[in-house]
């Protein structure tokens, strides 16, 4: 597990095109994301080991990015109601 | 498709006389039979169900023990003995006469949720076919020593007036027989409707076939002291049917448990479970039914927090999940207390529950519940709110180990589509089944088969759908001829559940009002026929948005049997080209469609539509709907056109057979292979053709075309119906 990086597709994707950005860089893309609510997850994307830089998410003609130094991280993406990507540090726990 | 209406007395369906003379007298010989214990002043049994305490069923065992405990008691005053009435909730099914009606009382027993609620089956021929659900919300119950009733007022899933049900339960101790109950509906002014006497199935609501099986190295979860770490309920034993029994589920074993063989570092992903599903669930059917299969696996792609997921998410979905292991395998309370809440948690999601903090996603949407101290939400989620600690130390401590209120009337009640394993998608409401007539029969010893397909398989918008309908025959029977399984013929129904939301049940734009014609079929018999769909008399142009359509036919046999279609779906690509735009845009309209109907026509009012399809012909030669639109100029330029002018003469344009030879050959040598239009469309471009030939006289070029087409079908091994069709 050391410095993987991981970025949840969570709720609100319903046949998406989703990609993934690492300092504009596409390191990720797929269509066809759609949410499985019975763990609430559309995919796991996972980054190569201790990547840094600045990590963007794109989905709906709209971008959310933060900036992710050396070392594990879990982020999640949602979206609201309006289709608007929510991008944060995937909670705790297991899912099921 | 005649739709009748279950809940009004219809002469036809109303049950008959002596049986209702019978439903009667079971009921006045319930109120008439003295309880030779009983005491008719007693609170237990006067004073109404509604006011014992829930408790589980006593058997006669426990009530001889309890007997046997009172005489030893050392003051030996006469008590009289009050004999346990036995519980009314539970499952009744009336005789399968016309409407079969299968209904759940629950006003007493565990957790009463003061509910009914019933399922409608149709029985016709040797098929029985779901036909619609209902449920009474909230009820009134009045109870006699003699008699309890329960009337309430019902939501029902097809159009009625009778929404009022009555049901009437005779009152015995637990010694005697349980007894039918009669449900007599009527409307809210009091206009009498159908009765139905039910005779008692089941102390469970829904009965679920629950097959289990287990992947290599996994020892699967047995059954959870719920005593053994604090807990919000009385502590008792639970496995995962105990669970559900307690929800009012019976959850039979199917016996037909695997092991399945991996690699102990085999890790599953979404496609791989449902495989196994496929191959590993003795049960497994791609129709909606009450069973389901649960796999105890080790590890998922999502990552060892996942631990568990139901997986079937594609066709008819619910009818599987999986448990993973990989973090929870020690058999630690903590960890038996997790696997018991997870396998219930998932088999969850197979009766269409959602998480307690995502009903907002749902189809309709329901606020959350994140507070919810049941099955279906995160322990860590838990957040009852008003300031009271949440989380899963909070959750796991106050938690009863069940589904909250909503839940259970969901899973106890809830209209059979929203619940069935097969059912409507997962968190939907809308789905094609909703639709009478074409929901999957639930008995089907008709020996037919009805199998359709759409080509071509992926058009792009704008492009003629065709369906290619087969009957299949199982055993030797009278069908209808092959051409009668025309959706024109109205013999067989098309249904489209369309992108936008709607259903269409198909009507095609021009009707043949037929007598029957039957054929003899024999065991293995193909009976196929293609049909386009594209056009319809009340919605016009059906496939007019990009998109995914899904598809299902009935066929209606001779004998009354319902013979429903697999699924299927076509996606409608957007046009990607200016030239797609634009033989989309010359096809969607009104006229284009109906000349596609029509196979071409020469009429005036029609003139805009065969304007386009020329357009398309000539100047789109290369686009995939030119096949098509040559197909109908063809067929029409091969016959006369009789025009019957406004001043009422007649006027004949003659066939121009070397016209419609020279578009009908395109048609053809384009379509030969694998590309191009269906092959049964070939064949009837070829007979069309050669029957042209023969009206003019041309008896050797009848007989050439026929001759390829034949030759044609056969090597393409067509079935001999078709073949013969060919002459």
């Amino acid at each position: 597990m050391t410095g993987q990086v991981e970025v949840e597709l969570g709720t609100g994707f319903s046949d998406d095109a989703v990609v993934v950005l690492l300092d504009g860089a596409e390191v990720w893309r797929s269509d066809g994301v759609t949410t499985n609510y019975s763990v609430g997850l559309a995919g796991v994307v996972r980054l190569p080991d201790d990547v840094a830089g600045t990590l963007e998410v794109r989905v709906r003609n709209e971008a959310r990015s933060t900036r992710i130094e050396p070392g594990e991280h879990r982020l999640r993406v949602d979206l609201d109601p309006s289709g608007a990507p929510r991008l944060r540090d995937a909670p705790e726990g297991p899912v099921f | 498709m005649t739709v009748m209406e279950p809940n009004a007395a219809y002469a036809g369906q109303e049950l008959p006389y002596d049986l209702q003379v019978g439903a009667d007298e079971a009921v006045r010989e319930h109120h008439q039979s003295p309880v030779v214990t009983a005491d008719p002043s007693a609170p237990s049994s006067a004073a109404g169900l509604d006011e014992r305490p829930p408790e589980p069923h006593l058997t006669a065992d426990e009530v001889l023990q309890r007997i046997e405990s009172r005489t030893l008691e050392p003051e030996a005053a006469p008590t009289p003995i009050v004999l346990p009435t036995r519980a009314a909730s539970g499952r009744y099914r009336s005789p399968a006469l016309g409407f079969q009606l299968e209904m759940r009382v629950d006003i007493d027993g565990r957790r009463p949720l003061r509910k009914l609620s019933g399922d409608y089956y149709s029985v016709s021929g040797a098929t029985t076919t779901y036909f619609g659900s209902w449920t009474v919300d909230a009820v009134t119950i009045t109870s006699t020593p003699t008699l309890v009733t329960v009337v309430g007022t019902a939501r029902t899933t097809w159009t009625t007036t009778y929404t009022v049900a009555r049901v009437t339960i005779p009152r015995v101790t637990i010694f005697q027989p349980a007894p039918a109950a009669t449900i007599r509906w009527s409307t809210p002014t009091g206009t009498a409707g159908a009765t139905y006497v039910c005779a008692w199935e089941s102390g469970a609501f829904r009965t679920v076939e629950l097959e289990q099986d287990c992947e290599a190295g996994v020892t699967a979860f047995t059954s959870y002291n719920t005593g053994s770490l604090p807990s919000g309920g009385p502590a008792r034993t639970l496995s995962v049917a105990g669970a559900y029994a307690e929800a009012g589920v019976q959850m039979v074993d199917t016996g037909a448990t695997n092991a399945i063989a991996t690699s102990s570092s085999h890790i599953w992903t979404n496609a791989s479970l449902h495989n196994a599903m496929v191959t590993h669930f003795s049960r497994y059917q791609e129709q909606s039914q009450f069973k389901v299969w649960l796999l105890h696996a080790m590890r998922h792609e999502l990552g060892v927090g996942l631990r568990g997921i139901m997986f079937d998410q594609q066709g008819l979905q619910r009818q599987g999940c999986a448990s993973f292991y990989q973090a929870i395998s020690a058999g630690t309370a903590a960890n038996l207390r997790e696997q018991l809440y997870v396998h219930t948690h998932e088999l969850g999601h197979c009766f269409n529950l959602f998480h307690s903090f995502h009903k907002t996603f749902m189809t309709p949407p329901l606020p959350n519940r994140p507070g919810s101290l049941s099955w279906m939400n995160y322990p860590q989620n838990y957040a009852p709110g008003g300031g009271a600690p949440g989380g899963s130390a909070a959750f796991w401590g106050a938690f009863p180990f069940q589904f909250d209120d909503l839940e259970l009337a969901h899973v106890r009640h809830g209209f059979r589509n929203n619940v069935i394993m097969g059912g409507n998608p997962f968190g939907t409401g809308a789905a094609l089944e909703v639709d009478n007539g074409f929901a999957d029969p639930v008995v089907d010893t008709s020996g037919l088969e009805l199998r359709i397909a759409v080509t071509p398989d992926r058009p792009v918008l704008g492009t003629p759908v065709v369906l290619e309908i087969k009957l299949v025959v199982e055993r030797r029977q009278l069908v209808h001829e092959r051409q009668q399984l025309h959706p024109k013929y109205r013999f067989v129904q098309v249904a489209i559940s369309r992108p936008r939301g709607d259903v269409v049940v198909h009507q095609p734009p021009v009707s043949h009002c037929a007598l029957p014609d039957l054929v003899v079929a024999a065991h293995g018999e193909v009976q196929p026929i293609s049909a386009y769909i594209g056009y319809d008399a009340a919605v016009g142009q059906v496939f007019e948005d990009p998109g995914t359509y899904r598809i299902r036919a009935s066929y209606v046999a001779p004998d009354g049997s319902l013979i429903v279609s697999n699924a299927t779906s076509v996606r409608i690509a957007a046009p990607r080209t200016e030239q797609s735009e634009q033989v989309a845009d010359l096809l969607l309209t009104d006229q284009a469609g109906m000349v596609m109907t029509l196979l071409g026509s020469d009429s005036p009012h029609l003139e805009e539509g065969r304007r386009a399809l020329e357009v398309v012909s000539s100047d789109h030669p290369d686009h995939p709907a030119a096949l098509y639109t040559k197909l109908a100029m063809g067929i029409n330029a091969s016959r006369p056109y009789t025009e019957v002018l406004d001043n009422g003469e007649v006027r004949v344009r003659d066939r121009d057979v070397a016209r419609g030879e020279n578009l009908l050959r395109q048609v053809v040598d384009a379509s030969r292979g694998d590309e191009g239009v269906d092959d049964l469309t070939v064949y009837q471009a070829l007979a069309y053709l050669s029957d042209a030939y023969l009206a003019e006289g041309d008896d050797g070029r009848a007989r050439a075309l026929r001759d390829d087409a034949r030759q044609l079908a056969e090597s393409k091994n067509e079935p001999a119906s078709v073949l013969r069709s060919l002459g």
